[in-house]
């Protein structure tokens, strides 16, 4: 009996490759693949909703025949594929026969019917189709390892589609605003504005516009990232240095705790601090520094309502444990001989620190200072909160500017002037923003690399 | 073998340098030491000779590896350890000076190479810039590394990073490095236990040529090596010291019985 079931099989398997076969596999790998693309375009576009069901019963049709193959040739019945013809048949019955008893998913009180059975189309077709592959490359342990490639390549289409989704938007409405001079002019206003009532709402309409620019909203943060960089990068190599060179125990697991809340704390919490700080030096000889100050044409020194300078002082709170961080993981890394060769020959545990440990540390120590930056430039709240809005060029001592604010006054203000004249160039303002995160991202990987190879010898 | 490297040895070059530091002498008084509960070193008294090549044999576990970082002060900076008793540099206590100066006079070459990742020039100065000396860097790198036999195969890549090369050439660098600073004392931790026989043979060569210029202690697991190498060999075991003499001695006809069953291998 088993003679008789081995030489079966041993039959089944040569057959596979016969044409034939091959033909009756094709059927439902093509029904499936279509399935598990209707899907995913009734979840972009719910118009086409009504393609659902007939998705669902040819997926259905196609693990029929995927059985039908199963059990001619291997004879072995497939449990999964029989629960999913089993669903895929009941949900087209259910969604077309009976649409007044299923219910979707209600949000905001809108039966969301295509959302629900493109879902259901998806669970129907996807296990199917890596059940067409496996059968397609001949159920051999191999194939089984091929047939997992849709379930990991749909995360991967679905992160990059949103990404490109993204990035299409931006460039379609971005680039036809596009012009040297706009990025490079600073935006000058000098005039009067009224406020009328439209619509039972207040609008602001502002005269004599005088230069239309984003070019100041870019220095400015190249500036803050610039500022944030100086202030963070001395303390958060130190605190790194301090928690694993110079500390033993209970006193490094309080500093290195500490640092990393740091990181979990609102930005709100520490704007506020940050805010009562300024409002407290009021009086003092800090004002000035702290609150920005400005000369206005009379020479005249007037308060200004925010300085770069605090922002920068506030936004490195948040920057401070990312190198921080990132050095502690660089030290980690450094293999004790090295520090005992050191040692042995006589070094002293300073020299052995500046010369052996910190180059070691180098590529992860810049790694992290690109990381503050990118935090950085997009950081919009603390910059909001604490330092004012804008001004018309970048001097360091009155309001702080960034693209992030920038683009968050396009949304929100009422100034109608404002939105006609500078509005076009929000999304040229917001590729800029992602485009120096990316060229941010970029520059680390390679000086990583570079440092890696001359401080590591690797 | 023993005769072919003791010749070798007698034809070596002749290096002549003013600053060159007499070799010391090392004594052992009653040195005790503890890991936390553990007691590692069990009293142990012996005499390091001057200027000779000394080998500490022993099964793993022995306590030898520990002995040799008492002797420049590693092992102290594991928090865990208590040392009780003394150690004699030429008369003077170990204890009594400065971790760096000790170890400026205590050079060490370690199990694993272990380079810095820089050029090699810089590997071997890395020792003199620590200090602060001036030297001729130039006379100082081709001193070293013809000490080691390296000077022959490196002198046209010295701005190499000095982990492009083999296993053996970067023994044989730490080897270099630690006698720039012209030490008195060489510690060597099992040295070529991770070299292929050809580079073993080399070192093996370096060190016999630096007989009378430094005290060289090489603590060893290949008893083959001890016989070849050295002058006086020192068993132990279980950190005691158990036996120490000339290493004819030890090897044909030792005193003690343990000595005896570990040289025939009966335990190991």
């Amino acid at each position: 009996m088993a003679g008789k079931k081995q030489s079966e099989l041993r039959n089944g398997l040569s057959e596979k490759r016969g044409n034939g076969t091959v033909f009756i596999l094709l059927l439902p790998l093509i029904f499936t693949l279509m399935g598990v693309i209707f899907a995913s375009l009734i979840l972009i576009d719910n118009s086409l909703g009504k393609y659902a069901v007939p998705s669902l019963i040819t997926a259905s049709l196609g693990a029929v025949f995927l059985l039908v193959y199963a059990r001619v040739t291997s004879h072995s019945w497939q449990r999964t594929l029989i629960i999913i013809m089993f669903l895929g048949i009941g949900s087209a019955f259910l969604i077309n026969l009976m649409p007044t008893i299923f219910f979707g998913f209600h949000i905001l009180g809108v039966f969301h019917r295509s959302t629900v059975s493109a879902i259901l189309l998806m669970l129907v077709s996807l296990p199917t189709f890596s059940f067409s592959i496996f059968y397609i490359f001949g159920a051999t342990p191999k194939a089984q390892d091929l047939s997992r490639y849709p379930f990991i390549l749909l995360p991967i289409i679905v992160a990059l589609a949103a990404f490109g989704l993204i990035i299409y938007k931006l460039l379609v409405l971005g680039v036809p605003h596009f012009s040297w001079r706009v990025i490079t002019s600073n935006f000058i206003w000098h005039g009067w504005s009224t406020q009328v009532w439209v619509n039972g709402w207040p609008v602001t309409i502002s005269y004599n516009v005088q230069q239309i620019g984003i070019g100041q909203y870019i220095m400015g943060t190249f500036l803050l990232m610039m500022m944030v960089s100086l202030i963070s990068l001395p303390i958060g190599v130190g605190v790194g240095l301090y928690i694993t060179e110079y500390s033993k125990g209970a006193t490094a697991n309080i500093i290195k705790f500490a640092t990393n809340s740091l990181r979990a704390i609102s930005v709100f919490a520490i704007g506020l601090v940050a805010l009562s700080v300024v409002r407290s030096s009021a009086n003092t000889f800090l004002a000035p520094i702290l609150s920005g100050f400005y000369y206005n044409e009379n020479g005249v020194r007037n308060a200004a309502s925010g300085s770069f300078i605090t922002a920068s002082i506030f936004i490195s709170m948040l920057v401070i444990p990312i190198i921080a961080s990132a050095t502690e993981e660089g030290i980690h890394s450094l293999p004790h001989d090295l520090t005992e060769a050191s040692l042995g020959i006589g070094a002293s545990h300073n020299y052995t620190i500046a010369h052996i440990v910190l180059p070691w540390a180098l590529p992860n120590i810049v790694t992290g200072l690109l990381l503050g930056c990118a935090e950085t430039a997009g950081s919009l709240a603390a910059i909001m909160l604490i330092s004012g809005t804008s001004q018309y060029g970048i001097n360091p001592f009155t309001q702080s500017t960034s693209l992030s604010v920038f683009i968050y006054q396009c949304l929100v203000t009422t100034d109608q002037s404002f939105k006609k004249v500078e509005g076009p160039y929000v999304y040229m303002a917001a590729l800029i923003l992602i485009l120096i995160t990316l060229g941010l991202t970029i520059a680390s990987l390679i000086l990583k690399k570079r440092f890696s190879r001359s401080y590591r010898g690797t | 073998m023993r005769e072919v490297i003791r010749e070798q040895s007698e034809t070596g070059i002749n290096i002549s340098n003013d600053k060159q530091v007499m070799p010391s002498a090392i004594s052992l008084n009653d040195l005790r030491l503890c890991f936390g509960k553990a007691e590692i070193l069990k009293g142990i008294n012996m005499t390091f000779p001057a200027g000779k090549i000394t080998s500490i044999i022993g099964p793993s576990g022995c306590g030898k590896t520990t002995l040799l970082r008492c002797i420049n002060r590693l092992s102290e900076l594991a928090t865990t350890c208590k040392i009780r008793g003394d150690i004699l540099l030429n008369n003077e206590s170990i204890y009594q000076i400065d971790p760096m100066l000790l170890r400026r006079k205590v050079g060490m070459v370690f199990q694993r190479p272990n380079p810095f990742p820089k050029s090699i020039k810089e590997n071997i100065l890395y020792g003199i810039k620590a200090t602060g000396l001036k030297v001729n860097s130039e006379e100082v790198v081709q001193n070293s590394l013809t000490q080691a036999a390296l000077w022959d195969e490196l002198k046209s890549r010295l701005d190499d990073s000095a982990m492009s090369l083999s296993i053996g050439q970067q023994q044989r660098l730490c080897f270099a490095r630690s006698l720039a600073v012209s030490p008195s004392v060489v510690l060597l931790d099992e040295p070529a236990s991770a070299l292929d026989p050809i580079s073993t043979a080399k070192l093996e060569t370096s060190i016999v040529k630096m007989r009378d210029k430094y005290t060289q202690i090489v603590v060893t697991h290949n008893m083959q090596e001890a016989r070849r190498i050295s002058d006086k060999v020192a068993f132990m075991y279980l950190g005691e010291l158990v036996e120490f003499g000339d290493t004819d001695k030890i090897f044909e006809d030792p005193d003690k019985p343990a000595t005896k069953d570990y040289i025939i291998g009966k335990f190991g």
